[in-house]
């Protein structure tokens, strides 16, 4: 991976895979970037399906300025060729990060983002505290700690994922304090719940293009999966622009932290460490930092006793010190407080951000005037739904008396639903018993069902078109009949009860959709315990007349096939 | 110029049929994308490099929200023309279409 690949590589396996002669495919290969020249020349735009495509854009003249030179210079305007990657191209591209979403952010966490800007910008030269980003680096000791434990959380699951690319190295840590934070603040505490929601996502880091290719679709269900999941920060997978040598162990950490310079500055990072120790007691940093900071404690007294004896120019470095100490320790209490509050925000976070105070009266009003048309719509609805059965079981009900002591009979297939009402009195189930009265009479709301003797040539679908108008709503008859197996193969001679829509024509009730999702819910069971690939489509489809899936379903639906159905719309 | 274009040129030129330039097209493109899928990068003379460059995460604006958001990390195609390519076709007129 990330290597260099070169174009007789590249020849030799095109040559190998197409069994043509290596001198072959390199000619052809030359005729073919002569032809997308020529097509650029032409036409300004090549497309290679499946491929991308090449287009050319205009640029703009521009001032441009030659160093060498110090003049400046008119880059007159021209156009540049550039390719655009089809929509394959770019998922394989990019499987690594596939996982992840965009995240809206809080107005107010805006300026902790501009810190997490500072951070990708700044250099990896994390040798350098300054002074005078001691004050800062104070300020961001509480996101110190994150990083820290970030990191360590990171380390663990790194060490289960064997490392094969320079850019997944790259990724664990977006936040280790490799480079010392300027004037910013570093970036967001927002990071620490994410963090542990993250882990699972980190162990599926897809990490090899072999095992991609292999699971595509697994990848590409499991990130679907995930991506609900994964509302949350994902700061955890980003790529680190900086070093990545800075993840090793949390020690190596803590001595980048504490360095290799001054003292003081020694002594400032320690209580640092020691205000991150007493946010968060659990890491395994305490007992360094405290064994640390006793001994920089001691150190700071003896300085103090040799103050006195100091010329005053060092008595005046040394009380500087000690002002600085004791806004550390204000700023720290400071910091304890926003941790807190932050802490209470990132409760919060994963939850979709919430309309603003001054939005929220009038988006009630909208909510409450959108609650009562739907209720209104909801309401004629069903007293419709209920007109239309009530014509059908006074109907049936008549005819009750003289059909309820049939036996199996055989049914005209050609009738339409709504005329229907004498065969509808009977029911046969598919386990041929006559269970028919006792549903035509209490189906109020259930819908009526005819049954129906399947002829040779018939399929689920014609019969679906015959009696609804629209051959796609055949799993609606599926699941109305229990003892189907397999919806691709209906037997001649066998019955089916086929539900009949409640509503007028060619339109479904609410109870009808039911009855369709059930089906669809139907049918993905059945291919999916058969293992067909299609079985997810069917609870797609399902979606498509029942929102709440799992309601209808009696056992719990796969999840990833839950999240493509949600998802692909 | 479509795909369609550019195979039957080149089965013209080779002396094949349309389905035959057409599976050693799609040879080509596969190559090339599982070369550029795992990472690899690799130039064609006369056409350019192809390799992968990672976008950083950004902030950015969600006007439908009216908020800002974060935009994760991002792997792309990257994707340079060689120099003859580019001197070609600096000052081509580009009919709009």
């Amino acid at each position: 991976m990330s290597e260099k690949v070169t174009f007789g590589e590249l020849i030799e396996s095109i040559a190998e895979e197409t069994e043509h002669s290596k001198q072959f495919t390199h000619d052809f290969l030359k005729d073919f970037v002569d032809i997308i020249n020529g097509g650029l020349e032409e036409d300004g735009k090549v497309n290679i399906a499946g491929f991308g495509k090449f287009e050319l854009q205009r640029v703009d003249e521009r001032e441009g300025y030659n160093p060498q030179t110090e003049e400046k210079i008119t880059i007159p305007a021209h156009n540049k060729v550039v390719f655009k990657p089809y929509k394959d191209l770019r998922e394989l591209v990019n499987a690594p990060y596939a996982h992840m979403e965009p995240q809206l952010i809080e107005e107010e966490e805006k300026e902790e983002e501009t810190t997490s800007n500072a951070e990708d910008h700044s250099s990896a030269d994390h040798q350098a505290v300054d002074s005078q980003t001691e004050k800062s680096a104070i300020d961001s000791s509480s996101s110190i700690d994150e990083d820290n434990k970030q990191a360590q959380k990171e380390q663990k699951s790194e060490s289960d994922i064997p490392e094969s690319s320079e850019e997944q190295k790259l990724n664990e840590d977006d936040f280790i304090p490799t480079a010392p934070p300027t004037s910013h603040q570093q970036d967001s505490d927002e990071d620490k719940t994410s963090d542990k929601n993250q882990i699972e996502t980190e162990e599926d880091f897809p990490f090899s293009f072999e095992a991609q290719q292999e699971s595509d679709e697994d990848i590409s269900e499991a990130s679907a999966s995930e991506s609900s999941d994964d509302i949350e920060d994902y700061d955890n997978g980003d790529i680190v622009e900086f070093r990545a040598a800075a993840s090793d162990t949390e020690d190596d950490l803590l001595e980048e932290f504490i360095g290799s310079e001054e003292k003081e500055q020694q002594d400032e990072t320690s209580e640092d460490i020691e205000a991150v120790e007493e946010t968060e007691p659990e890491t395994n940093e305490p007992q360094e930092f405290e064994d640390k900071l006793d001994e920089t404690g001691s150190s700071e007294e003896e300085d103090d006793d040799e103050e006195k004896e100091a010329t005053k120019s060092e008595e005046e470095v040394l009380a500087e010190e000690v002002e600085k100490l004791e806004e550390t320790a204000q700023d720290l209490k400071q910091d304890q407080q926003e941790q807190s509050d932050l802490e209470d925000k990132n409760s919060q976070y994963p939850t979709p951000p919430t309309s603003r105070p001054s939005d929220r009266s009038s988006s009630f009003s909208y909510v409450a005037a959108a609650a009562i048309v739907l209720l209104l719509i909801a309401g004629g609805a069903w007293y419709y739904s209920t007109l239309s059965t009530n014509d059908t079981t006074l109907i049936s009900s008549s005819e009750e008396p003289t059909t309820s002591t049939d036996a199996a009979q055989e049914v005209n297939t050609q009738q339409q639903e709504t005329e229907d009402s004498q065969e509808s009195a009977q029911n046969q189930s598919q386990a041929s018993t006559q269970s028919s009265a006792t549903q035509q009479s209490t189906g109020n709301t259930a819908p009526d069902n005819q049954s129906v003797e399947i002829e040779e040539g018939q399929t689920l679908w014609s019969l679906a078109e015959d009696r609804y108008g629209n051959p796609r709503l055949w799993p609606w008859i599926y699941g109305n009949n229990g003892s189907l197996e397999d919806p691709d193969l209906i037997y001649a001679g066998s019955s089916l009860s086929i539900p009949l829509p409640s509503g007028p024509q060619n339109t479904l009730t609410s109870t009808d959709s039911v009855g369709v999702a059930k089906g669809f819910i139907a049918t993905y069971k059945w291919y999916k315990s058969n293992k067909q690939s299609k079985a997810k489509n069917h609870l797609w489809a399902a979606k498509l007349y029942h929102d709440d899936l799992q309601q209808l379903a009696d056992v719990p639906i796969d999840k990833t096939d839950l999240s493509y159905a949600n998802k692909a719309r | 110029m479509n795909t369609s274009d550019v195979v039957a040129i080149l089965a013209e030129n080779w002396d094949m049929t349309h389905a035959e330039a057409r599976d050693f097209l799609d040879v080509i493109t596969q190559t090339f994308t599982e070369n550029i899928a795992s990472g690899n990068s690799f130039s064609i003379p006369e056409l350019g490099t192809f390799g992968t460059t990672t976008r950083k995460k950004r902030k950015s604006y969600n006007p439908h929200y009216e908020q800002y958001m974060k935009l994760p990390p991002k792997r792309v195609v990257d994707f340079n023309p060689s120099k003859g390519l580019k001197e070609d076709l600096k000052q081509v007129d580009i009919d709009d279409e």
